[in-house]
C-alpha cells in the first residue's frame, strides 16, 4: 500500500514536470491564436500561473491529499465537475467492454484447446490474428458499417448522455464495447489458448482423465486454474487501457469519456485536468495489478509464502 | 461435453434474449429536432459566451442562441438583425444605429440600447481577454452611447467607413446588460431563435429548444435543435447515412465520394471560404529576392492543384486574401495566370539559380485545415518541374499556430473568409498582429488607410484593388486555393443554406419531416 502511494507520488511529480517542459502556452491554447498579449497576461494571471512551478506542485498536492484537486486552467470548473462525468461514462463503458470480454476469452480460448489443431481451433486463430492485424479504429470503422449503416441495429454515436434507460445505455455503448472487448480479446485468447494446451498435456491432467472425472470437471476445476494466471496479468493491463487508453474508439463512436478529456487537457497544457485523469489512471493500474496478484496467489497456492 | 454444450446452448439463448430486447427499443424519440454536426470539438474550453469562441463548435452553439447587431452574407454584405438601420455622418466617424423595438430576451427582458452598449464596451475591456478585442481596436469605451432605448452611436477618432461590416465580427452577439461569463454559464440569456436546456460541456448532444417569442414572424421553423460535435470523419459519414443527424456543417473532402450519388443526401456549396497561404517573409533570403517569390508562384497549376487538393470543391487564389471570383478583386479568375514553368526557370536564373545551383527551400507546414499537407505536397512536385528543390517539414497540428506560424520564413498557413477592409490588414499591414510574410510597406498602409477614410464605394472599391495587386505582384503569399465549404443535409429536411464563414451556421429555416 505504501509502495503504491509512492508510485502515485512520483507519477504526480513527473507528469506536472512534463506539462512545464512541454513547449507551447496555455494562455495561447485557451484564448486562440487571434488573442492579444494582454489578454494573455490577464489570463495567466488570473489563474495562478506566474507563480513558480515548484510552488504551484505544493500547492497542488498540498489540495490533492486533502481531496481537492484544483480547478481546471481552461474553464475554472472544479476538476471534479470536470473529470467525474467522464469518468462515469468510461466506467459504463469498460465495465460493459469487459462483461464481453471475459466470456468471449474464456469461451473461444476453451474451444480452440479442446479441439487443438483442429477445424474450430483453425477458425479461432484465423480470427483472431485477424483482429490482432487490424487497429482498432478500423473494427471499430467496419462494425459501425455492419450494424449501423446495413442493418440499422446500433447507433453510431455512442451517446451516454441522452440514454435514459438502461437498454437505451446497453444500446448506444454496444458497439464500443464489442470494439474494444475484440481488441482485448485477441492478445488474451491466444496466451489462454497456449497455456491451456500446456495444461491439458500435462501428468495431473491425464491422471484426471484416467480417473475418469467428467471432462467440464477437468478443464473448469483442474486445468483452467493453472492455466489462467499468465492471462490474468493481461486481462488487469486490459483494465487500466480500458480507463485511459481508448481515445481512438471514443473518437471513432463520438464518445465523451476520459481518454479524449486526457488527450484535449494534454493539448491546452491543463496541468491540473492531466494530474487528476493520470492518476486516477494510474491507481485502477495499480488496483488492477493487485487485484491480479491476488488472485493469482489464490489460484495457485505455489505463490503464497510464510 | 453434454456440460459444455448446455452452457453454450444457454449463452447463445441469453445473446439472443438480449439482442431483441436491444433492437426492440431501436426507435429514437427525438421528435422533430433537427439534429446537427459540427467538425470541431472545443473539448472543456466549450462555453456559452461569446466573447471568445476557440472553435466552432462554440460559434455554432452561441449562433443558435444569440443575434447580432446586423448579418453578413457569403459574400460579407451586411443586412438587419437587431439593428433596422444605420447611417454615418459625411466622413464616417459617427454611426447611428436603430434598433428594433419588438425584440425580447429568453428571460422576458426588453432588448435596448443598454444591452448593445454593454456587449461592444465587455468586448474591447481588457479585463475581459476577448478575442475581438484587436479587430474592435478602432472602438473606444467613451464613444459608444446609447442617446435613447432603442439608439446606439459609435464615435470613432478616425473616420472608419466599413463600420457596419468590422463590427459585425463573429464575437459581437449581444449579450443583456450586466453579463459576465460566469453569469452566462448559470443562466445563459439571449434574443436567438433557440434557447439552451440544461447546458452542459461534456453533453454529447447539445439540446436547445424554440424560443417561442422569437422576433422574427414564423421563425424558427424546427421545434428543436440538437448540436452534436463528431471529429471522425468516417463516424460523421455513418451517422448522416444511418440517419442519426441531419446536417452536417462540413464534411471532409476524402470522404465526398460516399455521399455523392446517395439519394438520402443532399450536397450544399459555399465559398470561396477558407483561404489556403503558404507564407514567405520577404526580408529574409531567398525570399528577399522579388523574382525568387515571382516565380514561386509561377510554378503552381491551380487548376490543378484545386482538383487534388480539394477534389474541385474550391477555387482558384490570386496570391491575395481577397479570392478573384470576389466583386472586390482586383482581376476577375479568368485572368489570374496558368503555371509558367519557363518563365519561373528564367526568373530563378536571374536571381542566380540554375540546374547546378539549384534553390532549395524548407516548407513548414501540418494538417492546420484540411488539406494543408496535400497542398504542400502538390507545391513539392510542381516547384520541382522548374528545379526547385523544397524540403517540406510536417509536424502535429495541434503545434503549428503556436510553435511554427510566424517562427519560420517560409510556413503554411490559412485564414477564414473576411470582408476586405480587414482580411488586406490582419495580416499585411505594417502594425499587423500577425506579420506572417514581414511585409512592412508604408506605401501598402497608406492605400489601406485611404480606402479606411473613403466614403465613396467606388473610389474604395479602387483603393482595395490596388492594394490587392501589389500583395498579389510582390507580396510573400502564395495563396493558390479558397476552398468550399461542403455540407451534406439529409433529403427529409429542407431549408439549409451553408454560409462562406465557417463560425456562422443559420438554422432558422431548417425543418424536417420524418
Amino acid at each position: 500500500m505504501v509502495l503504491a502511494f509512492v508510485t502515485l507520488l512520483i507519477v504526480s511529480a513527473f507528469i506536472f514536470w512534463t506539462t512545464e517542459v512541454l513547449p507551447g502556452d496555455i494562455a495561447a491554447r485557451v484564448l486562440g491564436r487571434e488573442s492579444t498579449q494582454e489578454a494573455r497576461a490577464a489570463f495567466r494571471e488570473s489563474r495562478g500561473l506566474n507563480r513558480p512551478a515548484l510552488e504551484r506542485y505544493v500547492s497542488w498536492l498540498a489540495g490533492a491529499v486533502r481531496g481537492d484537486f484544483g480547478s481546471s486552467l481552461v474553464n475554472d470548473r472544479p476538476i471534479s465537475d470536470v473529470v467525474l462525468p467522464r469518468m462515469n461514462n468510461t466506467i459504463t463503458l469498460a465495465i460493459y467492454a469487459f462483461a464481453i470480454y471475459v466470456p468471449l476469452t474464456f469461451l473461444l480460448s476453451i474451444l480452440a484447446a479442446l479441439y487443438h489443431d483442429r477445424l474450430p481451433d483453425t477458425i479461432v486463430s484465423v480470427f483472431n490474428l485477424i483482429g490482432l492485424s487490424m487497429p482498432e479504429f478500423v473494427i471499430g470503422t467496419l462494425l459501425i458499417y455492419v450494424f449501423s449503416v446495413s442493418l440499422g441495429i446500433f447507433p453510431v454515436m455512442a451517446q451516454i448522455q441522452r440514454a435514459k434507460t438502461f437498454s437505451d445505455v446497453i444500446r448506444n455503448t454496444t458497439l464500443p464495447a464489442m470494439t474494444l472487448a475484440i481488441v482485448m480479446a485477441v492478445y488474451s485468447i491466444r496466451m489462454l489458448r497456449d497455456s491451456l494446451i500446456e495444461v491439458l498435456d500435462s501428468e495431473y491432467v491425464r491422471m484426471c482423465v484416467l480417473k475418469g472425472l467428467p471432462r467440464t470437471r477437468i478443464i473448469l476445476f483442474h486445468a483452467l486454474p493453472n492455466a489462467i494466471v499468465p492471462a490474468l496479468n493481461t486481462m488487469a493491463l486490459n483494465l487500466a487501457y480500458l480507463i485511459g487508453g481508448v481515445v481512438v474508439v471514443e473518437q471513432v463512436f463520438a464518445f465523451q469519456g476520459l481518454g479524449t478529456l486526457l488527450v484535449d487537457s494534454v493539448a491546452v497544457r491543463d496541468s491540473p485536468t492531466i494530474e487528476a485523469v493520470a492518476l486516477i489512471v494510474s491507481a485502477i493500474y495499480i488496483a488492477a495489478n493487485l487485484f491480479a496478484d491476488v488472485m493469482a496467489i489464490t489460484l495457485n497456492p505455489r505463490l503464497r509464502r510464510g | 461435453m453434454q456440460h459444455v454444450r448446455i452452457a453454450l446452448r444457454l449463452s447463445v439463448l441469453f445473446l439472443l434474449i438480449v439482442g431483441v430486447g436491444v433492437i426492440s427499443n431501436a426507435q429514437d424519440s427525438t421528435g422533430d429536432c433537427v439534429r446537427l454536426a459540427g467538425v470541431e470539438s472545443s473539448g472543456e474550453k466549450l462555453n456559452l459566451d461569446p466573447i471568445n469562441q476557440p472553435s466552432t463548435e462554440n460559434s455554432i452553439v452561441v449562433g443558435l442562441m444569440y443575434n447580432r447587431l446586423m448579418d453578413l452574407s457569403s459574400t460579407f454584405e451586411v443586412s438587419p438583425e437587431l439593428a433596422e438601420s444605420w447611417s454615418s455622418n459625411a466622413d464616417g466617424s459617427e454611426w447611428t444605429f436603430k434598433l428594433r423595438h419588438d425584440v425580447k430576451f429568453h428571460d422576458g427582458k426588453d432588448f435596448t440600447s443598454k444591452d448593445v452598449v454593454y456587449t461592444y464596451k465587455r468586448l474591447i475591456d481588457p479585463a475581459t481577454g476577448s478575442e475581438a478585442a484587436a479587430t474592435l481596436a478602432f472602438l473606444n469605451s467613451d464613444g459608444i452611447t446609447a442617446p435613447d432605448d432603442y439608439t446606439v452611436v459609435f464615435k470613432t477618432d478616425k473616420p472608419v467607413v466599413e463600420l457596419p461590416v468590422l463590427i459585425t465580427n463573429k464575437n459581437t452577439f449581444i449579450v443583456a446588460d450586466g453579463a459576465t461569463s460566469e453569469s452566462i454559464a448559470t443562466a445563459p440569456n439571449g434574443t436567438g431563435p433557440f434557447i439552451p436546456q440544461d447546458f452542459s460541456v461534456a453533453d454529447q448532444p447539445h439540446v436547445f429548444a424554440k424560443n417561442a417569442n422569437y422576433w422574427e414572424a414564423g421563425l424558427p421553423k424546427a421545434n428543436c435543435v440538437e448540436f452534436f460535435a463528431i471529429q471522425e470523419a468516417t463516424t460523421l459519414n455513418a451517422s448522416l447515412l444511418a440517419g442519426e443527424i441531419d446536417i452536417a456543417q462540413q464534411v471532409s473532402y476524402a470522404t465526398l465520394p460516399t455521399l455523392q450519388n446517395n439519394p438520402d443526401i443532399q450536397l450544399a456549396t459555399a465559398g470561396p471560404a477558407t483561404q489556403m497561404t503558404m507564407a514567405m517573409w520577404v526580408d529574409t533570403p531567398p525570399f528577399d529576392n522579388p523574382n525568387v517569390r515571382k516565380a514561386l508562384k509561377m510554378v503552381i497549376d491551380r487548376k490543378a492543384m484545386l482538383d487534388t487538393v480539394l477534389l474541385g470543391y474550391g477555387y482558384i487564389g490570386d496570391d491575395n486574401p481577397v479570392p478573384p471570383q470576389s466583386p472586390y478583386a482586383w482581376r476577375p479568375e479568368d485572368q489570374v495566370p496558368g503555371q509558367d514553368i519557363e518563365g519561373a526557370i528564367a526568373l530563378l536564373a536571374e536571381a542566380g539559380y540554375g540546374p547546378d545551383n539549384p534553390l532549395k527551400i524548407d516548407l513548414y507546414t501540418a494538417e492546420y485545415i484540411p488539406g494543408a499537407v496535400s497542398m504542400a505536397e502538390v507545391f513539392k512536385d510542381q516547384a520541382a518541374e522548374a528545379g526547385v528543390e523544397v524540403n517540406l517539414i510536417i509536424g502535429p497540428a495541434s503545434d503549428h499556430w503556436d510553435n511554427v506560424w510566424l517562427k519560420y520564413p517560409f510556413v503554411g498557413s490559412g485564414w477564414n473568409a473576411r470582408h476586405p477592409g480587414e482580411g488586406l490588414a490582419i495580416a499585411h499591414r505594417s502594425n499587423a498582429a500577425y506579420p506572417e510574410t514581414h511585409w512592412y510597406r508604408d506605401d501598402f498602409d497608406k492605400i489601406l488607410d485611404s480606402a479606411n477614410t473613403e466614403s465613396d464605394p467606388a473610389k474604395r472599391l479602387a483603393l482595395y484593388q490596388k492594394a490587392e495587386q501589389l500583395i498579389t505582384e510582390e507580396g510573400g503569399s502564395i495563396i493558390p486555393l479558397f476552398q468550399q465549404i461542403v455540407s451534406a443535409v439529409r433529403s427529409e429536411c429542407s431549408g439549409y443554406e451553408p454560409r462562406a464563414q465557417l463560425y456562422r451556421v443559420d438554422v432558422r429555416n431548417v425543418s424536417c419531416n420524418r
